[in-house]
């Protein structure tokens, strides 16, 4: 079973099967790393609507301290919607989650509602 | 270049993307089967920590666990974690009276129907919160 020079016989396996084998995992590390920024997102909404809807933190403050926390945790161009009704305070946090290349990145979005406190009278 | 009946060079790959598809198809299905469970652990800590304060400020026993419930259930929906059968809510009190703790417990069974190609397990996640029933209140038991 003679092989000639040139012949390029089961190349596929180099051509396709290892780049397909290596965008999977690049992508499934990456869809991790995305996975994790959006929890961090969506602790940070959850505390800062709990603390605006429940513990008197005046809107101002709440988005100041998820600026400054989701910067630390390396999300930038961090856009923060806090509205404080009389029912319900709902909290909207987007940023941009750094990806694996340098350069690219991915918007994410985190939402937290939380029953404003009020007084129920009797 | 004629190939003979029988032969099977370069067949291997083609066994080999029969491979790899499916099991590219089972991580996307795995990963959102671990993320859900870390999306819906986290809501289901917010969601307990928002009901036990929505119980501490009603007036009595029953009024409390309704709203431990009602409160769970639209934060957790508000969220976007979907529980399989909806989140129970059980809400106990070491003495329903003013200045009493109340303790509420959520549990959610994450939903996992859509990810039946892997055979993905249900997974129970619970947590629980106190808060400090209001002082300032009247209260019935």
């Amino acid at each position: 079973m003679l092989r000639r020079f040139g012949d390029d016989r089961g190349g596929a396996a180099t051509i396709v099967l290892f780049p397909l084998f290596a965008i999977v995992t690049f992508m499934f590390t990456q869809a991790i790393m995305w996975q994790h920024d959006r929890q961090i997102m969506s602790a940070a909404a959850d505390r800062a609507s709990t603390a605006v809807a429940l513990y008197g933190a005046s809107s101002g403050d709440a988005q100041a301290e998820l600026v400054d926390r989701l910067a630390e945790a390396g999300i930038g161009d961090v856009s923060v919607s806090i509205s404080r009704g009389t029912n319900e305070t709902v909290v909207e946090i987007s940023g941009d989650a750094p990806g694996i290349l340098v350069g690219t990145s991915s918007r994410i979005t985190a939402r937290s509602v939380t029953p404003t406190d009020s007084f129920d009278a009797p | 270049m004629t190939r003979r009946l029988g032969d099977d060079r370069g067949s291997s790959d083609v066994a080999a993307m029969m491979f790899i598809v499916p099991l590219a198809f089972g991580a996307v299905m795995l990963f959102t089967f671990v993320g859900r469970q870390g999306a819906g652990a986290e809501g289901v800590v917010h969601a307990a920590h928002v009901a036990a304060v929505a119980a501490s400020t009603e007036r009595d026993a029953g009024s409390a666990q309704a709203a431990a419930t009602r409160t769970a259930a639209s934060t957790l929906s508000a969220a976007g974690t979907a529980c399989a059968g909806g989140p129970s809510v059980s809400v106990a009190a070491d003495a329903w009276a003013s200045g009493g703790t109340v303790t509420v417990t959520v549990t959610c069974t994450v939903a996992t129907g859509d990810l039946g190609a892997i055979d993905a397990p249900t997974r129970t996640l619970t947590a629980s919160a106190s808060a400090v029933i209001d002082t300032y209140r009247g209260y019935e038991t």
